[in-house]
C-alpha cells in the first residue's frame, strides 16, 4: 500500500487487508479490538522510530536480526503491561499479543524502514506514513469490535482495568451472536469493506 | 586475524551485548508483572492470602501458576484458568481437591460473552459465594417449581 500523491493514505485494513486474520480472531468486542489495535499501532510506530536511527549505526547484515529482536521485544512487553492492566482482556487475546511481533502493520513498518524510497502523507516522511496507518488500524480495529458486540450481543464492552471490564447493556438479548465467530466477522469485514470501497470511489478517489 | 575479519567479530559482538540486555529488559519487565498477576490469582482464589501458597508453574497455556491452599486441616489446589471458545472467552479461578476433584469455579471476568457473573460463583468456598448461590439457585428453584 501506498499513498496517492494528494496525501491519501487508505485504510490498511478495509483497503489493504492488512492483518485481517488475527484481527477478526480477537476483536470481538470494542474492549478487545481497543487492546489489540493499540498493541498493533505501539509496536508499528515504536519500530518506525528506532529503526532508521539505527541504520546509521549497525551495519546492513546485522539490520535483520536486531529489528526482528526489537519487534519482538516491543511486542512481549506491550503484552505484558496489557496484562497488567487487564488480566481478562489479555488472556482473551491470548497468542496474538505476543505475534504482534510479526503482524501485517509491524512487517509494514519494517519494510517502510527498510525501503530507500521516501514516501509517507507528505511524501517525505516514512515515519508519518507509519503513524497515519496506525491510527487508522486502532480506529478500523476498535470499531469493527465495537460493531460486532453492539449487534452480535447487544452490548458494548469498555476497555477499563481490572478484572472485569465495564459492559454497558443495551438489551438483553444477543440478537446476532454468530458476529462474533470468525466466519461471522469476515462476513462484517466483507461489508464494511464493500461501504469503504463505495465511500472512496464516490470520493473521487481510488480505493486500494 | 585480519583487521576487517576483528571488526565485524567486535560489531557482532555489540550487537550481541545489545540484545542481550534488551532480553534482560523484558525478563525485568516479566517478572514486575509476574509478582502482580500472582497477587491478583491469589486475591481472587481466597480471601486469607497466609493460606496460599505458590507450588509450581505446569507451563500450561490455561494456566500459568498452581497454588496450594491450606484450609485448616484440609488440603486443596487453585488455578485461574483462562477459557476459550470461538467466540468468547473468560478468566475463572477453580479449586480442585487433592484429587483433582473439581470443588469449585468463580468467574472472575469475561471479555466480550454476556454470562452470569453472579451466578457462576458457585462454590461456597470462595468468599461471599453464599449469597450468589443462594441467588442463583433461588431464580432456578422458582422457575422449575413454576414449571411443575
Amino acid at each position: 500500500m501506498s499513498e496517492g500523491r494528494d496525501g491519501f493514505v487508505p485504510n490498511p485494513v478495509l483497503a489493504g487487508l492488512v492483518g485481517v486474520c488475527p484481527l477478526i480472531a480477537v476483536s470481538r468486542s470494542l474492549a478487545e479490538g481497543v487492546i489489540y489495535g493499540l498493541g498493533a499501532a505501539f509496536c508499528a510506530i515504536a519500530l518506525g522510530a528506532v529503526i532508521p536511527p539505527l541504520k546509521g549505526i549497525v551495519a546492513d547484515r546485522l539490520q535483520a536480526p536486531i529489528s526482528l529482536a526489537l519487534s519482538t521485544a516491543l511486542a512481549l512487553a506491550y503484552a505484558l503491561c496489557a496484562g497488567l492492566y487487564s488480566p481478562t482482556l489479555a488472556a482473551s487475546l491470548w497468542i496474538y499479543l505476543p505475534l504482534l511481533a510479526v503482524s501485517g502493520l509491524s512487517l509494514g513498518a519494517l519494510r517502510r524502514c527498510s525501503s530507500r524510497e521516501r514516501y509517507g502523507p507528505d511524501g517525505k516522511s516514512r515515519l508519518g506514513g507509519i503513524c497515519v496507518e496506525s491510527i487508522m488500524f486502532l480506529v478500523t480495529a476498535a470499531f469493527i469490535g465495537a460493531l460486532r458486540e453492539t449487534v452480535g450481543l447487544g452490548s458494548l464492552t469498555l476497555p477499563t482495568p481490572g478484572l472485569r471490564p465495564t459492559r454497558i447493556e443495551f438489551i438483553g438479548i444477543a440478537p446476532l451472536s454468530f458476529l462474533l465467530t470468525p466466519s461471522g466477522g469476515f462476513i462484517l469485514l466483507g461489508f464494511l469493506v464493500a461501504a469503504y470501497k463505495i465511500i472512496v470511489r464516490a470520493g473521487g478517489r481510488k480505493a486500494s | 586475524m585480519p583487521a576487517d575479519k576483528r571488526e565485524r567479530m567486535i560489531e557482532s559482538l555489540a550487537v550481541a551485548a545489545a540484545l542481550g540486555f534488551l532480553v534482560l529488559f523484558v525478563a525485568g519487565v516479566s517478572l514486575a508483572v509476574d509478582s502482580q498477576a500472582i497477587a491478583v490469582e491469589t486475591t481472587a482464589l481466597v480471601a486469607d492470602p497466609s493460606t496460599i501458597s505458590l507450588v509450581g508453574r505446569p507451563g500450561d497455556p490455561s494456566f500459568e501458576r498452581l497454588y496450594r491452599i491450606s484450609d485448616g486441616s484440609s488440603v486443596s489446589y487453585g488455578v485461574v484458568l483462562s477459557l476459550r471458545s470461538a467466540s468468547s472467552s473468560a478468566l475463572v479461578a477453580a479449586r480442585l481437591s487433592r484429587l483433582g476433584e473439581l470443588k469449585g469455579l468463580r468467574l472472575l471476568g469475561s471479555a466480550s460473552a454476556k454470562l452470569p457473573a453472579d451466578a457462576v460463583e458457585i462454590c461456597s468456598l470462595f468468599p461471599g459465594a453464599d449469597e450468589a448461590i443462594g441467588r442463583a439457585c433461588a431464580a432456578v428453584r422458582s422457575a422449575e417449581e413454576s414449571g411443575s
